[in-house]
């Protein structure tokens, strides 16, 4: 993903910032390496919209911002948003009503030849023949359509998106996703992205960058993040996750769904996710079918154990399970924390 | 999840459409009755008696064209002051932020002969404070006007710029632009309501001045009109004109109607609280210099000509007069009283005008603004008439005085009323009756709230017009209820010039904390 | 929005408590003043306390409330009018009643109505009010006041009814002809327009412009007032309606409900001590026998007044107003 070769595209250190008592960033880092998109995950309030609103210019903030190793946020020095050359696509879109789709994709650009530029732009999100349209005649999708035509009309060489894509319907925003992820890469451009629905982050992103409370927790691949979140809160918000408690030593860990090994001693909390979990019948039960969810690819089976503790597994959509069937549930992978 | 647009496409034909009963059009119906007294009593007169032309063609002619020159002049400048103002009192992180912001809506209570007769006494020869030939004729009264109308666009402009989405200016910035392309190419143009309805206010109001220009000796269409009430009892010259003025108000009505933006400018959303522009100390001195000047040459000046007199009369043994107090409190109350009316009269009318854009909302619109353009000297003949035609028992009543204050003052209020509900989804009102609520529930919980930054600007405004409200109030009023705009003119004719300045003062000092109270919170935040 | 309904309903509490005070068995005695509050007002508070009658008055201007009068026909509540000049009480001068002999013997033959339906109060005289300082040799006649040497420095007030007044007067003096020439001859020399007699005077003291036609009492005013300093009343002559004397005076509206109670009031004006507050506050000329003048101006039988009969003036008032449009005066 990254070496030795590739510059950073930002550098964001130690930022911090509240809003009267509210603290927003606190000691927020990030590096974001050229071409990459880079998701910034986290709960509402957790402050990934200030953080990029601080990379961007639009608040100030105690640390230091580098874009492309030029210094634009510093104990003495602020450049303001319009010298930054980043690019921004608000969560609402903020599409200017008076003028028309062409004036505002062209908004950005020089006088000159802005017309061609407007047209290849429009071409690249799928709007041809809408110049002289209003936003008020536009339907969701097409306005979030022409603030991302905005926003990449300039070629800047960092985007930032603010969840751009909450105000979709469900099959329209994965096949907005997938384009602008073709679009980004097409064009080499570096994106950060703001979300809180962390399937979005993981499908879309080269990293994830997951955020509590103003700062960076843990920053990852996808799939490196998925497998090893760096704590249960983490592991719970990036997928679905159940947790057992139980007593650790020597070298193992024994639940009612297994065992595990781990260098952990005393109180664990032993973390599962549903796919790593397996029903069977015909062996010693120690389960009984609560209920399930079905999804058509696959399904959710909620079991519940001795003692009352519900776990979940993700199977394919065959054997259909009945209520108050008695089973054997096995996991065959689990993380484990202290505590 | 946010209440967006609605996801197919529509058409530019009718997105305001908003499925509300017949309600509102009677209640706009009610509201309009007072504004139709004025036209109906001249149309009557004329058709009546027929017409007379007192004044030659050429004269007329001369008038017109005068009146002209000084409208679009003063709705100029009156705009640029108002737009500054507003903008600065709204946007920058000012110490004393709200108290510049009524301070510069004040003047507005200063009438117009009142500022007039400050220049003069500020200037000429024994000048107290410059010694320039006071400036007679047109430059005064252009100076005059605007400085003094501009109030009625800072008011206007105030809840157009807290309803800007701040992410449109952050876009731009985004984009490139700078402060002033920010400021022209995205504020300006999303404020083109709330500036239209000013213009509207400040053109058709000086349209209708009369005491600034007879002053400065400035002659316009009203000014001839007045003369025609003089010493004349035949009406018809008068009306005549009267009627001739409000054509040509309607006439710039309609041309506005034509231009009016199809870009509605909805919000999709309430636009995320911004925050103040904390200033460098350039910006800070330049904001705080532009307040400080206007504030002087608006409000100092008279208050330093008015204190000067009263002063130097009270060494001479002059007396200020001691009905002030009960002058006072009567100007006060029936201000009050008459603002809130106004605005409750306004709602529908903006509301028609809103939301059932179309023929007959245009009619609405263009008598309520013909009459606002009248002379209010006749507007007071037309209502008097009336009266004690049809409405003997109305006829010197504090009722009736109201009830011509609706017809005088509507679109004051209208107007900023108006450009709150523009800006409000009619969406919002047609989520909140497809949740089971009525329509009587939607107008409360919903529009009530949406429109309330209009609303409340249209109250200051009305209350300061009425506060100096002059002509109409004096043939109008019951016998022995003195206000202090009449207690000031009266004094004034007769040369009493301590008890009015005196009167002028406690009018300036009296209209203060109803405008704070008025412009607190909902405006300035 | 709460704070501000708070406030409107507190104004309408006290908008019904100032009303009008209600029901009296008899009501108050009515009085329109074409005079100001300024002026009247005390004098009124002084009869209602000798008299013990209450009285209400509604105060504006003479003109107005003569059309007032006019269009409030029988049905008007008013029951005495006390103009400030002789010609709006001529236009109503129909709907006024007699006044008994005793009353009109007061006050000379030429300060009354040739049909007995108004009498005199004070008089109120024009005067060509000067800066001291100027160089313009004052008037004789009032057509010294075209001499080129004051143009543009000569103010006038066309609108205002005296001026009006005078006007008419020199209708019923000259004839038609002779005034549309004199208005003509005046636009010519470039008059300065004002709004009101109080300007005028205002003007001439700080030197805005060197003279202007008014009625005598505004310069005493505004010596009250601690200016007038460079000032001085000039009265013409020349016996011709420069000086032309305007009383202000009273009637009594034959529909009215409180004819004795009106009538004590109009004794009341023409009373000693009414006629002294003339002389002294107003500082208007006394017209009964027996009243010292007011300071500071000639007494009245020095004044050379024109001869008119100031009863006509109503009649020509209206073409008096369309003269001075026809001139460009206004």
């Amino acid at each position: 993903m990254s070496s030795a070769t590739d510059r950073l595209a930002i550098r964001a250190r130690d930022l911090t910032r509240s809003f009267g008592e509210v603290v927003a960033l606190d000691h927020f880092s990030l590096d974001v390496w050229e071409g990459g998109i880079v998701t910034l995950l986290g709960p509402s309030g957790c402050g990934k919209t200030t953080a990029l609103r601080v990379i961007a210019g639009f608040e100030s903030a105690g640390g230091s911002v580098e874009i492309h190793g030029r210094t634009v946020l510093d104990d003495g020095r602020f450049v303001p948003p319009e010298k930054r050359r980043v690019g921004m696509v608000f969560q609402d879109y903020a599409l200017f009503p008076h003028m028309t789709v062409a004036s505002n994709v062209g908004y950005g650009l020089p006088k000159v030849d802005r017309a061609p530029r407007v047209g290849d732009v429009l071409e690249l999100v799928g709007l041809t023949g809408m110049e002289e349209r209003m936003p008020n005649e536009l339907s969701g999708g097409q306005q979030q359509r022409v603030a991302l035509a905005r926003a990449l009309a300039p070629k800047p060489e960092v985007i930032l998106l603010d969840e751009p894509f909450s105000n979709l319907d469900a099959s329209l925003r994965d096949r907005v996703r997938r384009e602008l992820r073709v679009i980004l890469t097409e064009a080499r451009t570096t994106a950060v992205f703001v979300t809180h629905d962390q399937e979005e982050a993981l499908a879309t992103s080269d990293i994830v960058a997951v955020m509590r409370e103003g700062r960076v927790l843990q920053a990852d691949t996808p799939a490196h993040l998925y497998a090893n979140p760096a704590d249960p809160w983490i592991a719970e918000f990036l997928g679905d996750a159940d947790v057992l408690e139980s007593e650790a030593g020597n070298g193992r860990v024994d639940t009612l769904v297994g065992t595990f090994e781990t260098d952990l001693s005393g109180r664990v909390s032993v973390i599962f996710r549903p796919e790593n979990v397996q029903i069977s019948l015909g062996e010693a039960p120690n389960a009984v079918i609560a209920g399930s969810e079905f999804f058509g690819h696959d399904q959710l089976v909620t079991v519940a154990l001795d003692g009352g503790t519900r776990v979940r597994a993700r199977i394919g959509p065959r054997p259909i399970y009945q209520v108050g069937q008695l089973c054997r549930v096995r996991a065959t992978d689990a993380r484990i924390y202290p505590g | 999840m946010t209440a967006g647009l609605a996801t197919a496409p529509r058409s530019r034909a009718g997105p305001n459409r908003y499925r509300g009963g017949w309600g509102w059009w009677v209640a706009a119906g009610i509201a309009l009755l007072p504004a139709l007294i004025p036209p109906v009593s001249l149309l009557i007169q004329v058709l009546g008696s027929g017409t007379a032309l007192a004044v030659p063609p050429a004269r007329l002619a001369e008038l017109f064209a005068n009146t002209i020159l000084l409208t679009a002049a003063v709705t100029v400048t009156a705009l640029a002051i108002g737009v500054a103002t507003a903008w600065v009192t709204t946007r920058v992180d000012l110490p004393f932020r709200r108290g510049w912001m009524t301070l510069a809506a004040l003047p507005l209570v200063v009438p117009s002969y009142v500022a007039a007769l400050s220049l003069i006494a500020a200037t000429g020869p024994s000048g107290v404070l410059f010694e320039v030939p006071t400036p007679y004729g047109f430059v005064g009264s252009w100076l005059i006007l605007s400085i003094f109308t501009a109030p009625l666009a800072h008011l206007t402009i105030i809840p157009g710029l807290r309803a800007i989405d701040p992410a449109t200016e952050e876009a731009a910035t985004g984009l490139g632009a700078g402060r002033w392309r920010v400021f022209a190419t995205v504020t300006v143009p999303q404020l083109r309501p709330a500036l239209v309805s000013s213009g509207l206010l400040v053109g058709l109001y000086t349209v209708s001045d009369f005491g600034a220009v007879s002053l400065l000796r400035y002659d316009t269409f009203t000014r001839a009109i007045y003369t025609l009430y003089r010493g004349q009892l035949d009406r018809r010259p008068s009306a005549t004109l009267s009627l001739i003025l409000m054509a040509l108000a309607i006439v710039i009505l309609v041309v506005e109607r034509r231009h009016r933006s199809r870009a509605m400018m909805h919000s999709q959303r309430p636009p995320r609280l911004r925050r103040l522009i904390s200033p460098r100390r350039s910006g800070l001195v330049l904001s705080l210099g532009l307040l400080a000047v206007y504030a002087f040459v608006s409000l100092g000046i008279p208050i330093y000509v008015m204190t000067a007199t009263v002063m130097r009369g009270v060494a001479f043994g002059q007396a200020i007069g001691g009905t002030l107090a009960t002058e006072a409190f009567r100007s006060l109350a029936l201000a009050l009283v008459a603002a809130l009316v106004i605005a409750i009269a306004a709602f529908p009318v903006a509301m028609v005008v809103t939301r059932r854009p179309g023929r007959l909302s245009g009619w609405v619109e263009s008598v309520v603004w013909g009459t606002y353009s009248l002379p209010h000297i006749t507007v007071g003949v037309a209502a008097v008439g009336f009266a004690l035609q049809w409405a003997r028992p109305l006829y010197q009543t504090l009722i009736f005085l109201v009830i011509i204050y609706v017809a005088i003052f509507l679109p004051q209020a209208a107007g900023s009323i108006q450009d709150s509900l523009r800006r409000a989804s009619p969406d919002l009102e047609n989520a909140s009756r497809g949740l089971g609520h009525g329509p009587v529930a939607t107008l409360l919980r919903v529009t009530l709230p949406l429109a309330l930054p209009g609303l409340l600007a249209g109250t200051a405004l009305v209350f300061l017009s009425v506060m100096k409200e002059l002509p109409a109030t004096l043939l109008l009023r019951p016998n022995g209820f003195e206000t202090l705009a009449i207690r000031i003119w009266s004094s004034t004719a007769e040369g009493f010039l301590t008890r009015a300045s005196a009167a002028g003062l406690v009018l300036l000092v009296a209209s203060i904390v109803p405008l704070f109270v008025v412009m607190t919170r909902e405006l300035s935040d | 929005m709460r704070r501000v309904i708070a406030l409107a309903l507190l104004g309408t509490l006290v908008l019904t408590a100032c009303g009008p005070s209600g029901a009296d068995t008899e009501g108050p005695l009515v009085v329109y003043s074409g005079r100001s509050e300024e002026l009247v007002a005390p004098l009124i508070d002084r009869f209602e306390v000798e008299s013990g009658i209450e009285t209400e008055v509604r105060y504006a201007g003479s003109d107005e409330l003569a059309a007032t009068l006019l269009a409030e026909g029988e049905g008007s509540e008013a029951d005495v009018f006390f103009a400030q000049d002789p010609a709006s009480l001529g236009v109503v001068a129909e709907m006024m009643s007699v006044l008994p002999d005793e009353t009109l013997s007061l006050v000379d033959q030429q300060f009354q109505d040739s049909g007995g339906r108004w009498v005199g109060t004070s008089g109120r005289v024009r005067a060509l009010a000067y800066n001291t300082s100027t160089d313009i040799p004052l008037p004789e006649t009032i057509d010294d006041v075209l001499d080129p040497a004051w143009s543009g420095q000569l103010g006038i007030a066309p609108t205002n009814g005296s001026f009006l007044a005078f006007v008419a007067a020199m209708i019923l003096e000259r004839g038609e002809d002779g005034t549309r020439q004199w208005l003509e001859a005046l636009a010519a020399n470039d008059p300065v327009d004002f709004e009101g007699n109080a300007p005028i005077v205002e003007a001439t003291d700080s030197g805005e412009i060197e003279g202007g036609l008014v009625n005598h009492y505004y310069l005493l005013r505004l010596r009250a007032e601690g200016l007038g300093q460079n000032t001085e009343n000039h009265f013409i002559p020349g016996g011709d309606v420069g000086s032309l004397v305007m009383p202000a005076g009273v009637s009594i509206l034959s529909s009215t409900a409180r004819p004795e109670a009106a009538q004590q009031l109009v004794d009341f004006l023409l009373a000693v001590g009414a006629q002294s507050y003339f002389a002294t506050d107003t500082f208007e000329f006394p017209l009964i026998d027996g009243v010292a003048q007011p300071e500071d101006v000639p007494p009245l039988v020095e004044i050379n007044a024109p001869d008119v009969d100031l009863s006509e003036l109503a009649d020509v008032l209206d073409l008096a107003t369309q003269l001075v449009a026809e001139a460009g005066l206004v």
